[in-house]
């Protein structure tokens, strides 16, 4: 593209392509440094080797616009290893497929279970033998909230311990 | 309208308009599915009047801004869901919903927290003949960007595209009729075979741009309806009102004249203020109030790059309630524009020292309902006058400025008021929001609010396993 032509969107003959905004080019903290001055000192073996640092919003897709975290309350899931008190990492815009781990509304309640289509219908099945699996009727309202991605757990003793203490 | 000749090149490019409904109304529904089909409305700062209305709360008539403990009945009756504001949540949804358009184009502009214009090209085959082909290309555009808002933010949004800004904004009104009718809100005017017939009976008062004032002058002049407006001569209307409006006029007629993004004019002042929970007729409370304001005033100025060199504090009792009424300001002038807090805090309290009266002659106490801090002689910072004499003890050395640094950077990563100045009141004050206590506390009433699920780990939705 010579510097004195003007391009512009939609012109016919000219195509511009948007490749990506640079605010999301850049990742939010992990720009990356050389490991030491060229000038003095010792030149580290390490420097053409340069990587970032590990990016836990990167590995978990915190920052999509679809993505919310939600707490867990209750025992219904902990065959899935979803324990109480939880957080989990809900993604509204990944599709909600049979076998997804999901936050569904049924008839206005919000619950974690497993979402299960097939021809027998459509379930909800909790992972807890202890819990009944719900069959989601013709006429009641079901909705899927988004679909459970990753878990949070805290495995810290304190956490065991107020939660045997909530239960006695 | 002028009649388009057939010869006429298609734009290159069309905007649109995406425009969520009843956006804070929407919030609520997103984490709290029961309130699915329930009237909810929000209310303003200290729960005074309604500033969001599902579309039950409006079919029942409540009216925007009505004053709370006017409707308050009319909304028990419908049972509607009542919540204060939650501008934290909202804001962090709106951000959502714009990332969520970011995806689509980076042709992305932002107007108010729950409205964006967006540019996309004019489809090719507008280009090659079939102008119908492009607009529904458009329409289903439109429906894929409202389905995509709605599947990753859960907030519902009208999506209306035109070739011009002005025409976008009409054609969203014609959305709202298509969704009354059960069809999806997204529209395509351009091309659109209604759009002759109600652009023809569009009101003037209704167009982008019109006030109040200019709409009723334009119907004397048979300037009525968007089509007559459109059509009505430029010498006429730059010459009987301004090129603002002749500028609306070109936009209705199909040739955009501004820019997708408007460049913001630089701030001229920065009002900080609140009305009180309670009314305060001490000294001390007001200062503690005057304070704070002052210190949000600072953080502003800091996060917009800005210094202040004139700080004005106000107090009044408004205009209601029982009591003895005035109102009461002062300024000072600083002796150089600073963005400091410990600066702007001193300037305001100075201020109220000459503005506050305690009791009228008769004795009675004034009960003020309202303190607010005013910052003018706003420039970018760094273009600060030397002091010819002594500025006081906050200076900008480099070692007070890395303390306000210091201070930004604690109160964003802990939470606001994280770090605060003592002039601003003890921490138990400063919290006494939503708690009913019996002593009065200045902070604003907001006892109906949503917790803040998107940003507050203590604060996220629960789901039960």
């Amino acid at each position: 593209m010579r510097p004195s032509t003007h391009a512009s969107r939609g012109e016919p003959g000219l195509h511009v392509v948007a490749i990506a905004r640079a605010a999301d080019v850049l990742p939010f903290d992990a720009i990356p440094v050389a490991l030491c001055r060229v000038s003095a000192g010792f030149p580290s073996p390490a420097a053409d080797y340069l990587d970032g640092q590990l990016d836990l919003h990167e590995l978990l897709g915190v920052d999509a616009a679809s993505c919310y975290f939600v707490r867990v309350e209750g025992e219904s899931m902990t065959g899935e290893r979803i324990l109480d008190g939880d957080i989990v990492l809900v993604n509204r815009a990944v599709e909600p497929v049979s076998g997804s781990v999901v936050v569904a509304c049924l008839d206005g309640e919000l619950t974690l279970k497993r979402l299960v289509k097939d021809r027998a219908g459509v379930r909800l099945l909790p992972g807890n033998p202890g819990y009944p699996t719900i069959h989601v009727g013709r006429e009641q309202d079901l909705v899927i909230w988004g679909v459970v991605t990753f878990s949070i757990h805290d495995h810290r003793m304190r956490a065991a311990v107020s939660r045997v203490a909530r239960a006695a | 309208m002028r009649r388009r000749d057939p010869g006429e090149a298609p734009p290159r490019r069309l905007v649109g308009l995406v425009d969520c409904s009843a956006f804070y109304c929407s919030c609520e529904r997103v984490f709290d599915p029961r309130l699915e089909g329930v009237p909810v409305a929000v209310l303003s700062n200290n729960d005074g009047c309604v500033i969001a209305r599902s579309a039950e709360v409006k079919a029942a008539g409540v009216k925007m801004g009505a004053p709370f403990f006017k409707c308050r009945e009319e909304l028990r009756e419908i049972g509607a869901a009542v919540y204060s504001s939650n501008y934290t949540l909202y804001g962090d949804m709106s951000r959502r919903v714009m990332e969520t358009l970011h995806s689509f184009t980076p042709d992305v502009a932002q107007y108010s927290i729950d409205e964006a214009f967006l540019a996309v090209p004019t489809p090719r085959e507008a280009f090659e003949g079939d102008p119908e082909a492009a607009r529904l290309k458009v329409e289903a555009l439109a429906r894929e960007i409202r389905q995509r808002v709605l599947r990753w933010t859960g907030i519902p949004v009208r999506v209306s595209f035109a070739e011009t800004k002005t025409l976008a904004k009409a054609a969203s009104e014609y959305a709202k009729v298509l969704l009354s009718r059960g069809q999806a809100p997204c529209v395509c005017l351009w091309r659109h075979p209604d759009r002759d017939r109600w652009l023809a009976e569009m009101d003037v008062a209704d167009v982008w741009g019109v006030g109040r004032r200019w709409s009723q002058r334009l119907r004397d002049l048979g300037g009525g309806t968007a089509t007559r407006l459109a059509d009505l001569p430029d010498a006429l209307v730059r010459s009987r009102f301004n090129v603002v409006l002749l500028r609306t006029v070109h936009e209705l007629r199909g040739r955009p004249c501004l820019p997708l993004d408007d460049a913001p004019v630089a701030r001229q002042t920065l009002v900080k203020s609140r009305s009180f929970g309670e009314p305060v007729s001490d000294i001390g409370s007001l200062s503690q109030a005057l304070s704070t304001h002052a210190a949000r005033a600072a953080e502003k100025l800091r996060r917009e790059g800005l210094v202040a060199g004139h700080v004005s504090a106000f107090i009044t009792t408004k205009r209601y309630g029982h009591g003895p009424h005035r109102s009461g300001s002062a300024t000072v002038v600083l002796p150089v524009e600073t963005a400091d807090t410990g600066a702007l805090i001193r300037a305001a309290r100075s201020c109220l020292g000459r503005a506050y009266v305690a009791e009228d002659r008769d004795g009675r106490p004034y009960r003020y309902r309202k303190a607010g801090v005013m910052l003018c002689e706003i420039r970018p910072a760094g273009t600060e006058q030397r002091p010819l004499f002594d500025a006081g003890p906050e200076v900008a050395t480099p070692e007070r400025l890395a303390l306000m640094r210091a201070l930004d950077s604690a109160n964003q990563r802990f939470g606001k008021r994280a770090v605060v100045f003592g002039s601003m009141g003890a921490p138990e004050t400063l919290r006494r929001t939503r708690e009913a206590s019996g002593a009065p506390g200045w902070e604003m009433r907001r006892q109906r609010m949503s917790p803040r699920y998107t940003t507050r780990w203590d604060e996220l939705l629960t789901v039960r396993a």
